[in-house]
């Protein structure tokens, strides 16, 4: 699956026309133990560059930024019970499951070298 | 460091002061930014938490106690006029290196009063061992907001009172607050009054740099304000994850106490978590020792009690044997 990346560090892995939206490696260190991932309700319509749910961890709360438009398919319940698993494995953990409305979007969307290149600026 | 020096005007609702911070945060130029606020009587909630579960509403309602939620995580604060905000606006994204330069920055200024305010790694600062500073922290794209209570005086009965004691704790899936050991300034011997106090902080952290907010940034503010109130963020009841524990159970046992237990389970019958509260007496790790263990058991007699029979209960609960421990779960 290709990945996707925003400047706020959430990721997008792109499978045909669905995405799997979550927060990368980088941003969960930062975070630090996550206590609670805030997430929208399947249906909803999530718009690029706009806020859909927060993340908070034992420092700090964050808000969530999706990389694309689309809607919600399924939000990942097993974040609801066990929010560290964004900790474990933050790839696999991915927040929302949505349908990618515009697959142009992906485009104004760092790719995985040009995010590890962005890492290095912060 | 900017001081954002507001007109004189009386103590608004506290999130006229968390619109303040995001307002700074979203709209002014990279730089270092703080103020110190008061308000009158306020439960603060932290961004996840369950208030219904988490607050006494009606106690709050009844004795007039303001009761709003903040952008930010953690647990619940009661702030009042004896208590000062203090909000730190910068920008970054490093999250600790900002935290740790925070509280280090404000124990520094109080050991220039002569108290000697140590920083912890949990962000908060502790004057002998005792808190009398907490903080908590909200990310903005390139932002960072770091804001705390810094107890000038307080009365220790009054968080107790409006925190939730009950069992109703046991069943929230949110954020939960943690009762701590307070100090507070005046308690510390402070030499200066409250009013003295805020223009000392100001004055040592900024030293005369100053941006005033004018009439068109407060009505900015008030925009962002309004986003506070509206029953979404401030969810008083929240319904969708008001859901009872699959089990919950009271129990009684002679000589140890009375058990409140709620277990949830996972579709296969296996206990997803256990959650123990009543009035015995805790000598041990009760996570860690008692009911993370139980943690994937199947949610039956003999598989329960061959999973205690690998634990030592009365270790952890003070006269608990595994017998009774069987009993209080199923």
């Amino acid at each position: 699956m290709e990945i996707y990346y925003l400047p706020t560090h959430e990721y997008i892995k792109v499978d045909g026309n669905i995405g799997y939206i979550g927060v990368s490696e980088y941003a969960a260190s930062q975070l630090g133990a996550v206590t609670y991932v805030d997430m929208p309700e399947e249906g909803d319509e999530l718009e690029a560059g706009e806020e859909f749910g927060a993340i908070e961890s034992r420092k700090a709360a964050s808000d969530l930024y999706s990389p694309v438009s689309g809607e919600v398919l399924e939000v990942n319940e097993e974040l609801a019970d066990d929010p560290k698993l964004v900790n474990n494995a933050p790839l696999d953990a991915w927040i929302v499951k949505v349908k990618i409305a515009d697959s142009a979007e992906l485009e104004g969307l760092m790719n995985q070298e040009a995010y590890d290149k962005y890492l290095t600026t912060l | 460091m900017i001081h954002l020096a507001l007109p004189p005007m009386a103590s608004r609702r506290l999130p006229f002061y968390l619109a303040m911070e995001e307002w700074a945060a979203r709209t002014l130029p990279p730089g270092e930014y703080f103020f110190s606020w008061r308000v009158k009587p306020t439960v603060i909630c932290g961004r996840n938490q369950e208030m219904d579960k988490e607050i006494d509403l009606e106690y709050c309602r009844r004795e007039g106690i303001d009761i709003v939620r903040r952008r930010s995580g953690g647990g619940a604060v009661y702030a009042d006029m004896e208590n000062f905000m203090f909000s730190y606006i910068t920008s970054g994204n490093e999250i600790q290196s900002v935290f740790s330069h925070y509280t280090v920055m404000i124990s520094e200024m109080l050991r220039a009063l002569g108290i000697g305010a140590e920083p912890t790694g949990r962000n908060d600062i502790l004057i002998n061992g005792q808190k009398v500073a907490g903080n908590a922290f909200y990310h903005l794209p390139g932002r960072c907001i770091v804001h705390g209570t810094m107890l000038y005086d307080f009365d220790p009965s009054t968080l107790q009172r409006v925190l939730t004691p009950s069992r109703a704790k046991l069943e929230s899936k949110g954020v939960k607050s943690a009762p701590q050991r307070v100090t507070s300034l005046k308690a510390q011997g402070i030499g200066l009054s409250p009013e003295e106090f805020g223009r000392f902080a100001v004055e040592y952290l900024c030293q005369g740099n100053e941006r005033t907010v004018g009439p068109d940034d407060i009505a900015e503010i008030e925009a962002i304000e309004k986003k506070y109130y509206e029953p979404d963020f401030l969810r008083e009841h929240r319904q969708e994850s008001g859901k009872e524990p699959d089990i919950l159970r009271h129990s009684f046992v002679d000589g140890v106490g009375e058990f409140d237990t709620a277990v949830n389970l996972k579709p296969d019958n296996t206990i997803a978590g256990v959650g123990l509260w009543g009035d015995f007496f805790v000598i041990g790790d009760i996570n860690a020792d008692l009911l993370q263990p139980l943690e994937g058991v199947s949610y039956g007699r003999s598989e329960l009690a061959k999973a205690i029979d690998a634990l030592e209960p009365s270790a952890v609960i003070k006269g608990l044997t595994k017998p009774e421990l069987l009993n209080i779960l199923i």
